[in-house]
């Protein structure tokens, strides 16, 4: 082994000790002006801050911090449109009964209440239509049972041309119980109630009467 | 007349949600900024934005003597880290030593430090590039610095860890953020 090569340089050490010494200063420096920027500095910190280095190597640190360290702006900060406030009114309205801990992340989007509505009176909308449209489709089968003729290749709702007078009537009396439905689910999904929308659409009363209306104006 | 934060929390407990709308607006783009600067994705960031109301409000109740906007932060931070170990299971999201700048040489250099009088607008636009290629961590800790003007204390909590450590990785953020923008630094130094 060459010995030599261990033995210590006291210039070289001292140079090394010295860097490291003013290195650390200056990492000192910065830390004491971060926490200045936030108040957090306390008073005896304040006097270290003052040791360190001059006044004006202070200022010139402290005015590259406070740019590298300004908020980015918000130029490049899309628009939210989704984010109304409705929304969040709402999911406070109906997540404060629903059991959910903040911290469950599991199944977030699914538990939403916005979401859940849309899906659940989507689905209520579908329903009462299916119903209407089977309770229309009923009659006419039993006049094709009279008197059979081709089934019409367009749809029997959206045939103008097929409609009678009494289906007319029946389609705009559908129409004015649809509206009816649709405004009211409307404002049940603005005012954050819809609980009863949470298991059935159809456990609740008034899409019951609803839909027993409709179908008695179709019978 | 304007309200504090604690005056419109304390509105919106005794039942005005309009209150509430107006904590929204307060804290929609420092809050958004981070997450959107997190996730890197708009779609995502409003997702996760959502999320953070969707969780507060829930919880308005337990919330207390705290300011909102760390309680905010914390909440969004704790989603973004959630997302990102969904994303990637085995992601690391504690420091790596891998990628760190220079940042010794970096800081005792005095030639990087610009001059702020004929600094470049566009400047402003290359840190935030720079602060999007940051590691998680002290990006996470850049941003609730700068955009949620939160203090180290506040940030060591949400990171659930000491406020040396906040310190560090704010000075190891500075530092690769001076490193990917040595290029300006050395053209103001020079000019």
């Amino acid at each position: 082994m060459n010995s030599s090569s261990n033995t210590p340089d006291p210039k070289k050490e001292a140079a090394l000790l010295e860097q490291q010494l003013l290195l650390e200063q200056l990492l000192l420096l910065e830390q004491l002006l971060l926490l200045e920027q936030t108040g957090e500095l306390g008073s005896e910190q304040t006097e270290q801050l003052a040791t360190l280095a001059t006044p004006e190597e202070i200022s010139r640190r402290r005015a590259e911090l406070n740019c590298l360290t300004q908020p980015l702006g918000s130029t490049d900060l899309p628009a939210t449109p989704e984010l109304s406030l409705e929304r969040i009114l709402k999911a406070g309205s109906v997540g404060a009964s629903d059991g959910n801990e903040a911290g469950n992340e599991a199944g977030a989007a699914a538990q939403r209440p916005w979401f859940g509505s849309t899906l659940r009176i989507a689905a209520a909308i579908t329903l009462l239509a299916g119903i209407t449209w089977f309770a229309l489709r009923g009659p006419q089968t039993q006049q094709l049972a009279n008197n059979p003729e081709p089934e019409p290749t367009q749809s029997h709702l959206s045939s103008e041309t097929n409609v009678t007078a009494l289906e007319a009537e029946m389609f705009a009396s559908v129409d004015e119980r649809l509206g009816d439905l649709d405004s009211m689910l409307s404002q049940v999904t603005l005012d954050g109630i819809d609980s009863s929308l949470e298991i059935d659409p159809f456990s609740d009363p008034y899409l019951n009467s609803l839909a027993a209306a409709l179908l008695a104006d179709l019978q | 007349m304007e309200h504090t934060e604690s005056e419109w929390l304390e509105m919106y407990r005794a039942g005005d949600v309009n209150a509430l709308g107006q904590l929204v607006e307060q804290t929609r783009r420092p809050l958004f900024s981070f997450i959107l600067r997190m996730v890197k994705n708009q779609h995502e960031a409003e997702e996760v934005f959502q999320e953070v109301w969707f969780r507060a409000v829930k919880n308005m109740d337990t919330y207390q003597d705290r300011k909102l906007m760390s309680w905010l932060f914390r909440i969004a931070h704790n989603l973004v880290i959630d997302r990102a170990r969904k994303k990637k299971p085995d992601l690391n999201l504690e420091e790596s030593s891998e990628g760190m700048p220079d940042w010794h040489e970096r800081l005792a250099s005095g030639d990087f430090l610009p001059d702020l009088l004929t600094m470049d607008q566009d400047l402003g636009i290359r840190i935030r590039d720079a602060v999007a290629n940051l590691p998680e961590t002290q990006k996470a800790v850049f941003l609730m610095r700068t955009e949620g003007d939160l203090s180290f204390k506040e940030i060591a909590e949400i990171q659930d860890t000491s406020i040396n450590t906040s310190l560090a990785r704010m000075q190891y953020a500075l530092s690769k953020l001076r490193d990917l923008l040595s290029e300006d630094y050395q053209q103001l130094a020079k000019g």
